[in-house]
């Protein structure tokens, strides 16, 4: 059975870009806000979260603290445009696995999920 | 009378008396009765002379002091024998005194005691003398005529002389109100002055014929020039206040103020300053308008200051711009680059299809970014021709997916470019269908002011909270989260372009209302 990734993004190019980079490999469901990540993630078993970290209905790292009080482990991967707060986000963080900033190398993508979770 | 001038007088009275009473008949002798009343005389009336001056000038007192006089006259004439001699000529001295020293009544009244003393002197040195008797018939009546004679002549020097002190203590009166009245203008002056000199806007009053009348400190100041230099002088001469000096003179010519207007000066050392002045008509009842008052105040501070916070404000939109460009422009750009990375591994055509669309909404989505920044940033200048909203709007609503209720009636042609009206409706109906859900609708109705269109854009969305409405036009401000921030600044943008106005109205969970004013199209173009 494929390993199961949830991809939260408001951005849809940036959505479906994911999905097709992972989707050979991984079983990957998509949504566009915090919210719906939240409910996906205590309603159902995920390997994987890679998220954006400014989106609708929820703020910043707000997301991440909120899925960590309902998944301890999940790994957690955040592709984000910001490139400067990756530093703060993994100094505050230890929550988070990975940080990818846009524009995405697919490779380094693929290989750090690899990392992660294997195939 | 003066105390002193009636003393004399009087003196003199008692002198010619003792003189008199020395060569009658009798003569005066030391132990005698005669000399006994001569000495009482004098000394009594040494006494009196020496009585304060109020008591002296009692009527009463006078009155009695005459009285006393007659007395010892007639008892002089008694003791000395001298009823045949000219004795009784001391009685008109007496009177004469009397009726220069008091009122008239009084001194007749001492002329009868006078004459019924000296009657009865006659009489009793000549029992059974008749009233015929030239003694009688003229002597007595010469003690009257004295006495009214003297009396009136007293009383008239009396009353100019009361004249005379009135009109000097007039006289005095008058001047001191004359000095009283000058140093209150002369305080009046030095007020107003201070006013004039501590008021901190420049005052300038200037004569119809362009002589300055009139500057304060703060005028010396913004002009460069000392007081000495602009007060007699005419403004015509001075250098640099040319353009100033057009518009006091058609404020007076027009007989019209200028209300809150702007220009620019050199000062005595060339520089320019910029100042907000009002200009008003200095007129007299007598003399209608004769110059005009300008009030004024240096606005290179201000200026100063503006310059400073646009530059601040530039700078905040140099920084806000750039973290919002990498963002925009990063989402796409991060699309473009990711799918050419999986297109170069893709043998599926329908795939690299996909692919290669996805690549190219993402440079649209690019482009259409360059194009909001552009219009933002935009100066150059718009060429206006007449656009007609109605069909405008018509063509933006056919795309929308709200329900709008549009039935436009009436002028409806504006002044504008058509390009950027069509942005800013497209941003405002867009913004409005954003805010609502599946039961939205939104109403656009035309109105007619003067010489604009209103476009009233109501909506039945979420509304807009107080903070947010104070940031609405603020550039890169945005409440939605994949707002670009621009949208709305963009609106006003064009709308300040056009010369109109744009005003937002709006509740929390009523809806919104977004007014524009734009310049109607007008026939003559």
């Amino acid at each position: 059975m494929k390993k199961r990734i949830l991809i939260c993004d408001d951005e849809e190019p940036i959505r479906l870009l994911l999905n097709e980079a992972l989707k050979d490999d991984y079983e990957v469901v998509v949504c566009d806000n915090g919210r719906d990540a939240i409910k996906y993630i205590t309603k159902e078993k995920f390997d994987l979260l890679i998220t954006d970290i400014k989106m609708p209905g929820t703020h910043g790292l707000e997301v991440i603290e909120r899925i960590r009080e309902r998944n301890k482990t999940i790994p957690i991967v955040i592709c984000s445009a910001y490139k400067l707060l990756e530093d703060d986000i993994v100094v505050k963080t230890s929550e988070v696995a990975a940080f990818i900033t846009k524009p995405i190398e697919i490779n380094q993508l693929r290989t750090k999920v690899f990392e992660l979770i294997g195939v | 009378m003066e105390k002193n001038k009636l003393s004399f007088l009087r003196f003199i009275l008692i002198l010619t008396t003792i003189l008199v009473m020395t060569y009658s008949k009798k003569g005066l002798h030391f132990g005698e009765p005669g000399y006994t009343i001569a000495l009482i005389y004098f000394i009594l009336s040494l006494i009196f002379s020496r009585l304060p001056e109020k008591i002296i000038n009692r009527p009463w007192f006078s009155f009695l002091s005459f009285l006393f006089d007659i007395i010892i006259i007639s008892l002089a004439i008694y003791l000395t024998e001298g009823i045949e001699t000219d004795f009784y000529l001391i009685y008109f001295l007496a009177i004469f005194i009397s009726s220069v020293s008091q009122s008239v009544n009084g001194s007749i009244f001492i002329a009868i005691v006078a004459s019924v003393v000296y009657a009865w002197l006659i009489h009793r040195e000549y029992p059974g003398i008749s009233f015929l008797d030239s003694r009688f018939l003229i002597r007595i009546p010469f003690l009257f005529v004295i006495s009214l004679v003297s009396s009136y002549w007293a009383e008239s020097t009396r009353r100019e002389l009361r004249k005379k002190e009135e009109l000097e203590r007039f006289n005095i009166e008058l001047k001191k109100e004359v000095e009283r009245v000058t140093a209150r203008e002369v305080e009046l002056r030095l007020y107003n002055e201070r006013i004039i000199n501590s008021v901190a806007s420049g005052i300038m009053v200037v004569r119809k014929d362009g002589i300055i009348t009139t500057v304060n400190p703060e005028t010396e100041r913004v002009f460069g020039y000392k007081k000495e230099e602009l007060v007699e002088y005419n403004i015509k001469s001075i250098n640099g206040i040319d353009e100033l000096w057009q518009k006091m003179e058609k404020a007076i010519t027009e007989g019209k103020p200028i209300i809150r207007d702007e220009v620019e000066i050199l000062n005595k050392d060339g520089e320019r300053i910029p100042i907000g002045f009002n200009i008003t008509l200095f007129e007299t009842p007598e003399k209608g308008v004769s110059g005009c008052v300008l009030i004024f105040k240096d606005l290179s501070e201000i200026r100063r200051l503006e310059e400073k916070a646009k530059q601040n404000e530039r700078l905040s939109y140099l920084g806000k711009m750039a973290s919002w460009v990498a963002h925009e422009i990063r989402n796409p750009l991060t699309s473009i680059d990711g799918f050419a990375q999986l297109l170069v591994s893709v043998d599926d055509k329908e795939k690299m299809k996909n692919y290669i669309e996805e690549i190219r909404k993402g440079a649209h989505r690019i482009n259409h970014i360059i194009d909001d920044i552009l219009t933002f940033a935009r100066s150059k200048k718009m060429e206006f021709k007449k656009v007609d909203l109605k069909d405008l709007i018509n063509g933006i609503i056919q795309t929308i997916k709200v329900k709008v209720v549009f039935e436009p009636d009436g002028e409806s042609a504006v002044q504008g470019e058509e390009e950027s009206l069509r942005r800013l409706f497209v941003n405002l109906i867009t913004n409005s269908a954003e805010a609502m859900d599946e039961n939205g609708l939104i109403k656009i109705i035309f109105e007619n002011q003067d010489d604009f269109i209103i476009t009233h854009v109501i909506d039945n969305g979420k509304g807009i909270d107080e903070k947010d409405l104070k940031n609405i036009f603020t550039p890169f401000y945005t409440t939605k989260p994949r707002g670009t921030g621009l949208g709305l600044a963009i609106v006003k943008k064009i709308v300040d372009d056009h010369k109109g106005k744009i005003e937002i109205q709006s509740k929390l969970g009523q809806g919104t209302k977004i007014s524009v004013w734009l310049p109607a199209w007008n026939k003559g173009g």
